[in-house]
């Protein structure tokens, strides 16, 4: 059995395609729910739609008439070419004829309304209320639907490529909404935000919460949705309620970008437990995303010189400083001591990396004043952008002349004129260790770091953590050098090839946590260890900081890395979590030799000089 | 380039007196004792001695050049700029060049120190980088080192004496600092300490404070400020008729850490008990104060009896002849003290003097030999010491002559020195100190040290 379509096309307004023709008379029923199965010249589109019956008296008893409307995204299939109708005696097709015209937009809505829809019922009204459905026209329509549901996007952030990602909050009444679709030029995506991360919002429950009559709090979210972004299309949602209706929110491009961008994705979240791991697999890609977005641009730097330091330094000593610009002073006259003999000057070169524009200025001026105080040669490279520690570092590292380098934190002060040189005495003495750094006091002369070990913490679903053995204790009088898994990037000291080879610190990691564990492990996937030398003792000041809710975008942020360093190495970790992770103090006997080859590369590194 | 005074004498020991403040800027007890021991110096056949003040308050610095000679042919003068209080830190970008350059065109044999305030500690390192050979004294005059509360070792808020330092306790004073923040302070200053050859203490109280925070005993010695060589006109001195009241003066700066209020209420205990025979005269100066004690202070005199006269600040060129009107000096100070000028001062006139019984003052003054203590902070002990005293004319008579006899100790003969006798007089023992630091050195290395002390 076949009929005809005369006339069909896209509709933007409905988000479908729809048809107008006939069917024989001798098919069953045809109006209600239908699967249909629409076959284009570029395409078939198969789905479940709704078919209307209309008067014809042109058709007389030879057929009766037919509308249908099949939704979907895709408007780029070109000519119809047949229409079936699973129908109730089966299925029932409409071919395309040389009569049958392709209509668009407003004229093909015109041509639907025209005909006579029957029987009147629930199919002829749900397709009469489709047809009335309005056209996004760059204004927000939701307004009229306030007794029913209420619903912002406060941000539209972009997200990769052509994805983004909404933070917003819905609160319905029941029986709430159909569905959303994010259109963006011709693409429409079928988003549904209960699949995005809840977020608490108290802030909606006390505005909308009465006139909702709800009392959800969860009516955040975060919404990632990659790929829907047409490129110099503007975008926006289209809202359709249980009624059928339509309302329309713009989405205006969030002018926020890498940090800020994350800031604002991660400022509502506080999981514990089991949550943490669903909402990192949530969101974690497209922090991801958004922090690659950061990286990829181009990071200008430039490099004020004071003094000339050694033209083939031991070792190069990088610090990142970001906030108190002022240790500097305090650690630059500790690096100085000893004068125009010291120590320090003649062998090693001392680079600053100011990732912290605001402190540029005052970072500079301090650096002229330190120059001629203490006369010790300084590399200031100065960010334009805040970059975190990673980047920092690695900017640094580029930079780095030195045969080996020092990653130091600025609030790390050494005592002893000659810490330096002992720790480089350790790769001569140790060919198998790669990594050193060494024993970390508090003020009050309590241990700060001694060695990094794992502890999983069932209140982020078990993750690994960095532990810290000792903290907070009298340290043991004990001139050894320990292995561990990793130790701080507060001061580790390792050839620069190594840190080269290893591609210095993964930037992956946001502003400034584990990417020095990370470190550590590659370079022991690489074959070297990580060691403490408990004879170098240096202070690591811990500012304890103000606890405030705006800072739990920071502590998210933490939970990122761990989410990224836990899908990198926990399956690892774990499976060597009986020996080799449990701290050795053992004196430098303990430390096995390499394999040959491994240890020719590790004299390199240390002859490097 | 600034000129010294002409080399005349090739063999002359060269000293660098370098002072915090000058007496021309400033008028305080520690820029004074600078000056009077550099002034003595000065005088001294086979020395060449140069001064180094500082000035906050007004520029005497020119363009491109922040050590000037505004005074005198051997006097310099730094402008202080960029200083940071925390830690004393030097910012100034000139300072480093024009001091290095003074150094080097004075080659100072001794460079001495007093104080480190507005030079910055890293003036030290700057004197050893220069002039290797040279010795390094510093004299302290105050806790700064140790105590950030203006360096009183008094508690910001309660005012109450405290005795020792540390991390915890100052930050509990300064909730603004962190602990980690006082060990920064207390790391930069004793890193650059351990510059100095030599300390010396005006008193033996704050050399013990010292060395509790962590220098080294064994280099510090207590020797007592130079008094200035003044010659005196001797002025008819005051001698209390039998009968008549007894004067006790006050001079110096009127503050609350200087015991205003406990001798107000001492003045108003004493009138309430119709003791007319005990007057009280105010000497000193309190525009500088805050607002809300200059108030109380003045509603307070104003309200006081007859027994309490405020005269207003005076000259310090008027010391002598104030102090000739009265019968007894007190300082009543409810912080420790170091070695009060005021003291030597009342001495120098024959005054005894009646202080607290804590800390510095209480060292200078030897009960029943120059002077009497009474409870700090209490002023019905002050009271009761000054009733004693009044009824007890002959024992007054004593002390001002024991007062005289500190005196002349004090200003010493240096000639002694010179004939290879034990001086005890402050100027014989600098120049002693001097002469034993530049002595060939013992075979061992000199000692190094850090501050030592449990944070």
């Amino acid at each position: 059995m076949s009929g005809c379509v005369d006339v069909h096309g896209y509709a933007p307004s409905t988000g479908s395609w729809l048809l107008c023709g006939w069917a024989p008379a001798s098919s069953g029923a045809l109006p209600g729910r239908r699967h249909l199965t629409f076959r284009f010249e570029r395409g078939v589109l198969e789905g479940e739609g709704l078919v209307a019956g209309t008067v014809r008296d042109d058709l007389g008893t030879r057929g009766r008439g037919v509308v249908a409307h099949l939704p979907s995204s895709d408007q780029s299939l070109g000519q119809l070419v047949s229409a079936e109708i699973d129908g109730e005696a089966g299925p029932v097709t409409l071919h395309a004829t040389s009569g049958t015209v392709q209509a668009e937009g407003p004229s093909l809505i015109e041509t639907l309304r025209a005909q006579r829809l029957s029987p009147p019922g629930t199919e002829a009204g749900l397709f009469r209320s489709i047809l009335q459905r309005p056209a996004f026209e760059g204004r927000d329509t939701l307004d009229r639907f306030e007794d029913q549901f209420a619903f912002r996007v406060d941000e539209a952030i972009s997200c990769g490529n052509s994805g983004l990602l909404l933070n917003g909050w819905l609160m319905t009444a029941p029986p709430g909404l159909r569905g959303m679709r994010l259109r963006s030029g011709s693409r429409s995506t079928p988003i549904d935000v209960r699949d995005g991360l809840r977020v608490a919002r108290p802030d909606v429950v006390a505005k909308y919460g009465d006139a909702l009559r709800s009392r959800n709090a969860g009516c955040g979210f975060v919404l990632h949705v990659p790929d829907c972004l047409e490129p110099g299309a503007s975008s926006y949602l289209e809202v359709e309620t249980v009624g059928g209706e339509i309302g329309f929110l713009r989405l205006v491009p969030s002018r926020l970008r890498g940090l800020g961008a994350i800031r604002n994705v991660l400022a509502n979240l506080s999981p514990r437990y089991d949550e943490v791991q669903r909402t990192f697999d949530a969101i974690g890609p497209a922090v991801t995303l958004l922090n690659r977005d950061r990286l990829d641009a181009p990071r200008p730097s430039r490099e004020i010189r004071f003094g000339t330091p050694p033209e083939m330094p031991l070792c190069s000593v990088i610090v990142p400083l970001y906030g108190r610009i002022d240790y500097m002073e305090v650690q630059v006259a500790l690096l100085a001591q000893g004068g125009a003999q010291g120590r320090f000057r003649a062998r090693h070169e001392l680079i600053y990396v100011v990732d912290d524009p605001g402190g540029a200025d005052a970072a500079c001026a301090l650096a002229d004043s330190l120059f001629r105080r203490f006369g010790l040669p300084l590399r200031l490279l100065l960010l334009e952008e805040n970059m975190g520690f990673a980047p920092a570092c690695n900017v640094g590292l580029a930079a780095a002349q030195g045969g080996h380098v020092c990653f130091l934190n600025s609030d790390v002060f050494a005592t002893e004129p000659d810490w330096l040189d002992r720790l480089l005495d350790d790769f001569s003495r140790h060919p198998s260790v790669g990594i050193v750094g060494p024993l970390l006091l508090f003020e009050d002369g309590t241990v700060q770091h001694q060695g990094m070990r794992y502890e999983a913490l069932p209140e982020f679903s078990h993750w690994l953590f960095p532990a810290h053995p000792g903290k907070g204790s009298r340290p043991a009088p004990s001139r050894a050098l320990s292995l561990h898994p990793a130790i701080t990037g507060a001061c580790m000291v390792m050839p620069r090839q190594l840190a080269h080879d290893l591609g210095g610190f993964d930037e992956s990691f946001v502003i400034g946590d584990f990417e020095d564990s990370d470190l550590c492990l590659r370079a022991r996937e690489a074959g070297v260890a990580s060691a403490v030398d408990h004879g170098v003792v240096l202070y690591h000041l811990e500012r304890k900081s103000q606890a405030s809710a705006a800072e739990t975008w920071r502590m998210n942020v933490t939970l990122y890395n761990a989410w990224l360093h836990q899908g990198r190495w926990a399956a690892r970790l774990a499976a060597e979590a009986d020996a080799p992770l449990r701290d050795r103090n053992p004196g430098p006997e303990a430390i096995t030799p390499l394999p040959a080859a491994q240890a020719q590369r590790d004299a390199a590194w240390a002859t490097r000089r | 380039m600034l000129s010294p005074a002409e080399d005349t004498e090739g063999e002359a020991l060269r000293v660098l007196v370098a002072s915090h403040s000058h007496p021309r800027v400033q008028n305080g007890g520690s820029e004074v004792a600078s000056y009077s021991l550099f002034d003595r110096l000065r005088q001294r056949p086979g020395l060449r001695a140069s001064y180094l003040g500082c000035s906050r308050t007004a520029s005497f610095a020119r363009a491109g050049q922040s050590i000037t000679q505004p005074f005198e042919r051997d006097e310099y003068l730094y402008t202080v700029g960029d200083f940071e209080w925390f830690k004393f830190a030097n910012r100034d970008t000139a300072f480093a060049r024009d001091f290095r350059a003074l150094l080097r065109n004075l080659r100072p044999q001794v460079v001495h120190f007093h104080h480190y305030i507005n030079f910055g500690m890293e003036a030290f390192a700057h004197v050893r980088e220069v002039l290797p050979d040279a010795k390094l004294i510093l004299t302290l005059h105050e806790f700064l080192a140790i105590c950030h509360q203006q360096g009183q070792m008094v508690t910001r808020h309660q005012g109450q004496l405290c005795r020792r330092s540390g991390q915890v306790e100052c930050s509990r004073c300064f909730p603004e600092f962190q602990p980690a923040d006082f060990f920064l302070r207390e790391t930069y200053i004793g890193h650059f300490l351990r510059h100095v050859h030599h300390f010396i203490s005006p008193s033996r109280f704050l050399a013990e404070r010292y060395v509790a925070w962590g220098l080294p005993a064994e280099r510090i010695s207590v020797i007592e400020n130079v008094p200035a060589a003044t010659v005196r006109p001797s002025p008819a001195r005051r001698v209390r008729l039998p009968g008549s009241e007894l004067r006790a003066g006050f001079f110096g700066q009127i503050s609350l850490l200087k015991g205003m209020q406990v001798l107000l209420d001492a003045a108003a205990a004493l009138e309430g008990e119709r003791r007319h025979d005990i007057s009280f005269q105010i000497h000193g100066d309190q525009t500088n104060q805050p607002a809300a004690f200059q108030a109380a202070f003045l509603s307070q005199v104003e309200k006081a009896g007859s027994n309490v006269v405020f005269h207003g600040a005076y000259a310090n060129a008027d010391i002598d002849a104030l102090m000739t009107d009265v019968d007894v000096v007190l300082v009543p100070s409810i912080w420790w003290e170091n070695s009060p000028v005021v003291i030597q001062e009342a001495f120098r006139n024959g005054v005894p003097v009646v202080c607290s019984n804590i800390g510095g003052m209480a060292e200078k003054v030897v009960p029943d030999e120059t002077g009497l203590h009474f409870g700090v902070g209490s002023p019905r002990s002050l009271a009761g010491v000054l009733k004693a005293l009044a009824d007890d004319p002959d024992r007054l008579a004593r002390l001002a002559a024991g007062a005289a006899r500190e005196c002349a100790r004090l200003e010493g003969s240096v000639d002694e020195l010179d004939a290879g006798l034990a001086a005890t007089d402050p100027l014989g023992a600098h120049l002693r100190l001097y002469r034993d630091l530049r002595a060939p050195p013992p075979p061992r290395p000199a000692p190094r040290f850090a501050l030592s002390r449990e944070p």
